[in-house]
């Protein structure tokens, strides 16, 4: 019998996975049927996970850890069976402002220019608290500017409030997820960089499932990562990304143009009204073992930069990350299918310019770019 | 007797808006604000100092209030979703009903209790007025189709409009669908077709 799941997503590109395993059919192949539910906040997807209206959701990946130890505003437990992409996103401000900051040869050179033009602590937009775009900001300006004085203040900010809030100077630039930069730069914004300049490899969405509903419900998370994972097959191969943009581009999914969306898809994104572009293939990853995998070493990360922030130790954040990141699940999930996985739940992270290869259980796996801007 | 509570209401849509404020007026006497421009939302806030602030949860503006919450310093007061999270039934109710409450530390729950309440009823009679009003439009909308594919039958079979709505509907009995999915197929095909 199918089983029906209420899912909450997000519009933003890295919902890919989700929204093309109902698109194209890979829920009901899996014997489930995903009711996607487009949310307008992530405050909204948390709350809804935490009292079980959905089981599952697109779910930022500091959330799910945040939102386990009680960080904010609902407390549930929460489990991650695989992520669902890495980086994706941008730091976009206004044409003034970049006019201003001018060219500059490398990140720590932009903090710098940034501070210096602005003479006060940067002003940034993020979409969350317990997001990514916080700590690889937070991340960035820490390595890149002296020791000791305020580096910036953050602002919450919808994404689909981007522009706005950008002309009334409240913010000086927003970290956000694709397609919004892109989407902005048709407004007249500027895309300062692509954050997998910060780090290649940096973990940003993941599935999110309420722990006590995946504890009772084993068969079902099962489905929806197996259906999860086929759908990131599709989603990955480049012959795809055209079809892909098309089919996120519908209303009821992102509601945004489709050439606006395929440009992270086909990693060239167009910076400014100029149309100077920004080619890698790093700028947002949907595909691979090597992204779907919930690396314990990326959590481990997530929660050592989190700490302070949130005002706990390290070891409490560390612990809890633990049990979070659940690469048993996936490798439960994905027994029987002709998947090889690593066998080793962590990797070196931040330290590698080139693709590498990992031990799994059959054969190597490959492990694209990962490397911190601020690695020598 | 204690001081008319202070309550916030963010909300960019006026009828929304107004959506909230009768539910205010159903529970008690409030002081209220509407703040219908949320940028710089936690400054706004930190100026009215409100007891209760109330958005809708279909409104992108609650991920900010988030860092409100998250902001208090022990000189501003604490600000809290819900009265008590250990009443999960008001959770669920409020989140499906789509409301969200943050309210200040220290208020007493009998007074924040009615409050919640009423928007709770008030939200969920305008969500099942939306379903109504969309209910309504997707008859019309058939409604229409029907019509179209009378008229193409009408003009080129030469029959009546009663002749024609008899062929679809013996073609739904025939083919256990709707009747407004054969009187599709008809307007479909005489699109490829004329």
């Amino acid at each position: 019998m199918t089983v029906a799941l209420d899912i909450g997503f997000v519009p933003l590109t890295d919902a890919a996975s989700l929204i093309v395993a109902k698109a194209l059919g890979y829920d009901l192949e899996e014997g489930i049927e995903l009711h996607l539910h487009r949310e307008v906040s992530w405050s909204n997807i948390r709350d809804k996970v935490a009292v079980g209206v959905y089981p599952a959701a697109h779910m930022l990946a500091p959330m799910a850890l945040a939102m386990s130890l009680g960080q904010g505003q609902m407390t549930a437990a929460v489990s991650v069976p695989m992520m669902l992409s890495q980086n994706g996103n941008t730091l976009t401000t206004h044409a003034d402002l970049a006019e201003q900051v001018g060219q500059v040869s490398n990140l720590s050179d932009l903090a710098k220019r940034l501070h210096t033009v602005v003479k006060r602590p940067l002003r940034i937009g993020v979409p969350f608290p317990h997001s990514m775009h916080l700590l690889l900001t937070q991340f960035w300006l820490d390595a890149s500017l002296p020791k000791g004085k305020a580096r910036a203040e953050f602002v919450i900010a919808p994404p689909s409030k981007l522009v706005d809030v950008l002309a009334s100077g409240e913010i000086d630039a927003f970290m956000v997820g694709e397609p919004y930069g892109s989407q902005a730069t048709e407004d007249g914004a500027v895309i300062l960089s692509a954050a997998c300049e910060i780090w290649s490899a940096a973990p940003e969405k993941v599935l999110g499932v309420n722990r006590i509903w995946a504890e009772q419900n084993s068969d079902q998370v099962d489905a929806l990562v197996r259906a999860l994972v086929r759908a990131s097959f599709w989603c990955g191969n480049p012959a795809n990304a055209e079809a892909l943009a098309d089919i996120l581009s519908m209303p009821h999914y992102l509601g945004v143009s489709a050439d606006i969306v395929v440009r992270a898809l086909t990693g060239h994104l167009v910076m400014d009204r100029a149309g100077s572009i920004y080619t890698g293939s790093d700028i947002m990853r949907l595909s691979g073992m090597d992204v779907l995998f919930p690396w314990n070493s990326k959590a481990q990360w997530i929660a050592e930069q989190a700490a302070s922030h949130w005002g706990i130790s390290v070891s409490a954040a560390e612990l809890e990350a633990t049990r979070v990141f659940r690469p048993d699940i996936l490798r439960r999930a994905l027994a029987g299918m002709p998947i090889d996985l690593p066998v080793s739940d962590s990797l070196a992270e931040g330290g590698n310019a080139d693709m590498l290869f990992v031990k799994g259980a059959e054969s190597t796996i490959p492990i694209g770019p990962n490397r911190f801007f601020s690695a020598k | 007797m204690d001081d008319p509570l202070h309550i916030v209401i963010v909300e960019e849509n006026a009828a929304k808006a107004r959506i909230f404020l009768d539910g205010l007026s159903d529970a008690g006497d409030f002081r209220t604000t509407i703040i219908s421009e949320p940028t710089g939302l936690a400054r706004q806030l930190a100026g009215l100092r409100p007891d209760v602030v109330l958005i809708a949860m279909d409104s992108p503006n609650r991920d900010m209030m988030e860092q409100v919450t998250l902001a208090a310093t022990p000189a501003q007061r604490p600000v809290a979703m819900f009265v008590d999270k250990t009443d999960s039934e008001m959770m669920r109710a409020a989140i499906n009903a789509g409301v969200s409450a943050y309210i200040v530390d220290g208020l007493r729950k009998d007074r924040i209790r009615p409050i919640i309440e009423a928007a709770i009823a008030r939200f969920q009679n305008f969500s099942q007025l939306r379903e109504e009003l969309q209910a309504t439009k997707l008859a019309l909308a058939e409604r229409k189709t029907l019509d179209r594919a009378k008229g193409i039958l009408m003009k080129k079979r030469g029959i009546s409009e009663e002749d024609a709505y008899a062929l679809i509907r013996k073609a739904a009995m025939d083919e256990g669908k709707r009747v407004v999915d054969i009187a599709q197929s008809i307007v479909t095909a005489a699109e490829f077709l004329l």
